[in-house]
């Protein structure tokens, strides 16, 4: 892909993705075949900040895990009240990070 | 995958021994457990987990039908936290990871049949609106 493109795409989705990643992020996507610009702009990332405001207000149902797609983990959040709360409160500061990473993982699944 | 099998390690041996004190505190000295749940404090009203310590409590006691009242998530809790101990135990001692591949794969199913899930959180979701009534 070319350059413009993908520094468009990565203005507008840079926030779905740690910092330290977008080098490698945009590296890889230069690599990318044009065609697979349909794939990317559909590829459905979860927004860090909205799975930030799910934990805080529904984290010790574990509503944040079923969210990511870490279903076994949000029915043991679920069924033990958030860890007695303190998985709720770790998980405050723990969400975001792991969303980016899912994000980056799910990127990743366009280039194998 | 490796930072995944020590995540999903660290995360269930960190509840299943947490859940073990809380347990053995309870056990030994008993009390008010309503103030540990930041739902209840925060709503007024019962989670779905809640009344779980004192069911489990009521069924090392052997009073069945009082746990059964108290909280019916109690019964798969006091069975899910016997395996996961064993469970993990066995894969620590022994250097395997055979826990680890059967989260995965039934993550996975689940994954494929949502179905199983939407029943399982409506079992919860009933059982949470008893509890409500009940108690809230």
């Amino acid at each position: 892909m070319d350059a413009q493109k993908v520094d468009m795409y990565l203005m507008a989705n840079g926030k779905f993705f740690e910092g330290a990643t977008i080098p490698m992020v945009r590296d890889n996507l230069m690599k990318l075949d044009d065609s697979k610009f349909i794939v990317l702009q559909t590829l459905n990332l979860k927004d860090p900040t909205t799975i930030l405001i799910v934990s805080l207000l529904g984290g010790s149902l574990g509503i944040d895990r079923f969210m990511l797609g870490d279903t076994g983990l949000g029915i043991a959040k679920l069924l033990t009240c958030g860890g007695l709360g303190i998985w709720a409160i770790v998980d405050w500061f723990m969400v975001m990070p792991r969303t980016r990473e899912l994000n980056l993982q799910k990127l990743n699944s366009l280039f194998i | 995958m490796k930072g995944e099998k020590f995540r999903i390690y660290a995360i269930f041996g960190l509840l299943t021994s947490g859940s073990l004190i809380w347990l053995i505190w309870n056990f030994l000295l008993p009390g008010d457990t309503a103030f540990i749940c930041m739902f209840h404090q925060a709503t007024g009203l019962p989670c779905p987990s809640c009344g779980t310590t004192t069911s489990v409590l009521q069924i090392l006691n052997g009073n069945f039908s009082d746990a059964f009242d108290k909280n019916i998530l109690g019964f798969p809790a006091f069975i899910a936290l016997i395996i996961l101990t064993c469970w993990l135990g066995f894969d620590f001692i022994s250097r395997r990871s055979t826990f680890f591949s059967a989260y995965q794969s039934s993550e996975n199913w689940i994954k494929k049949h949502p179905v199983v899930l939407a029943m399982m959180l409506s079992c919860i979701a009933v059982n949470w609106i008893f509890l409500i009534a009940k108690h809230g």
